[in-house]
């Protein structure tokens, strides 16, 4: 009997116990409010167009950057418009622009009045194939709501005087220069980024895809 | 028993953070980057077909208004040969007379 009552009395006591720590605790204790850190994955999206061109005469005949591809007809001693200008597109993280050129034939077009706003990245390893240059934006391309065209990497190409009608490749009438722009994040790359970029354009798949 | 089972869990465990948790952690690590790429741009140069038969026809034309020594070296031998059958034509034929002239002698 004493016992049924001294587990009743220690029952009675946890209770009492808990129901008087329990609000004591709460409150005592106080919680601060939560700190949510959301990453969400940056991305940059850059885009290269140029401007319309007359194939016969090789003069522009749009007015803005519009067009993936061109055509010109070969004449020796000529000088054609070609302007390949990077658009970064808005919301893109702040980011260094590259312009990778391939020319099949160095000896026949040259590539002429490159703009100030551009560098040519020295390919100080030898990795890049012949004819591959690839050229640098100077400044850091900012974060922006807009999408921010940029100068033009050049403006002329140049078709040799020697130039004898004939393409010495896989086909004898048909050459192309071909160009991308790469970006990278500009964040903790700057002293990497130069070489990050002739990695990308040594691959000889770069140019093969679209 | 028990413990052959807790080993074959620990493996699986093992395996599934090696694939979902530590190879992306590692491919992560080398191309760490925020890249970006565009499209490519062309510019697609044609040479205008040359007019090889411009100078062919030319030619031809030429010879036709004013024999060249090339030609006359290559009729030469036709003439040479039809000479030839002609005055073996003859031959046959004078001969084949006179024998016929023979006979009837």
């Amino acid at each position: 009997m004493d016992r049924k009552a001294l587990i009743t009395g220690a029952a009675a006591a946890a209770l009492l116990t808990t129901c008087l720590l329990v609000p004591s605790f709460a409150f005592l204790s106080a919680k601060s409010p939560k700190v949510v850190n959301h990453f969400v994955s940056a991305l940059i999206t850059v885009d290269l167009k140029e401007t319309l061109v007359d194939p016969e005469s090789g003069k522009k005949t749009g007015t803005k950057p519009e067009v993936y591809e061109n055509t010109y007809l070969t004449v020796a001693g000529r000088t054609v418009d070609k302007d390949p200008t990077p658009i970064v597109l808005k919301n893109s993280t702040d980011c260094y622009i590259y312009v990778g050129v391939k020319n099949e034939y160095p000896d026949i077009f040259s590539i002429e009045d490159v703009n100030a706003e551009w560098t040519l990245v020295e390919d100080k390893d030898n990795k890049l194939e012949e004819g591959v240059t690839v050229y640098k934006y100077n400044a850091v391309v900012a974060k922006s709501e807009d999408d921010q065209q940029l100068s033009a990497v050049f403006e002329h190409v140049r078709i040799s005087e020697n130039f004898d009608g004939k393409f010495h490749g896989a086909s004898e009438t048909d050459s192309a220069i071909e160009a991308r722009a790469f970006a990278v994040q500009s964040e903790n790359t700057a002293a990497v980024s130069d070489g990050y970029a002739i990695d990308y354009f040594s691959s000889s798949e770069v140019f093969d895809k679209n | 028993m028990n413990r052959h089972k807790l080993r074959t869990a620990a493996i699986l465990v093992s395996v599934v953070l090696c694939f979902f948790v530590i190879s992306p952690m590692l491919i992560q690590g080398t191309s760490a980057y925020i890249i970006g790429q565009s499209h490519i741009c062309q510019a697609n140069f044609y040479a205008e077909q040359q007019e090889s038969s411009m100078p062919e026809s030319s030619v031809t034309e030429s010879s036709a208004e004013s024999p060249p020594t090339g030609d006359g070296l290559n009729i030469m031998p036709v003439m040479a040969i039809l000479l030839c059958s002609m005055l073996t034509m003859a031959t046959v034929w004078i001969s084949g007379g006179r024998s016929r002239h023979t006979r009837q002698l």
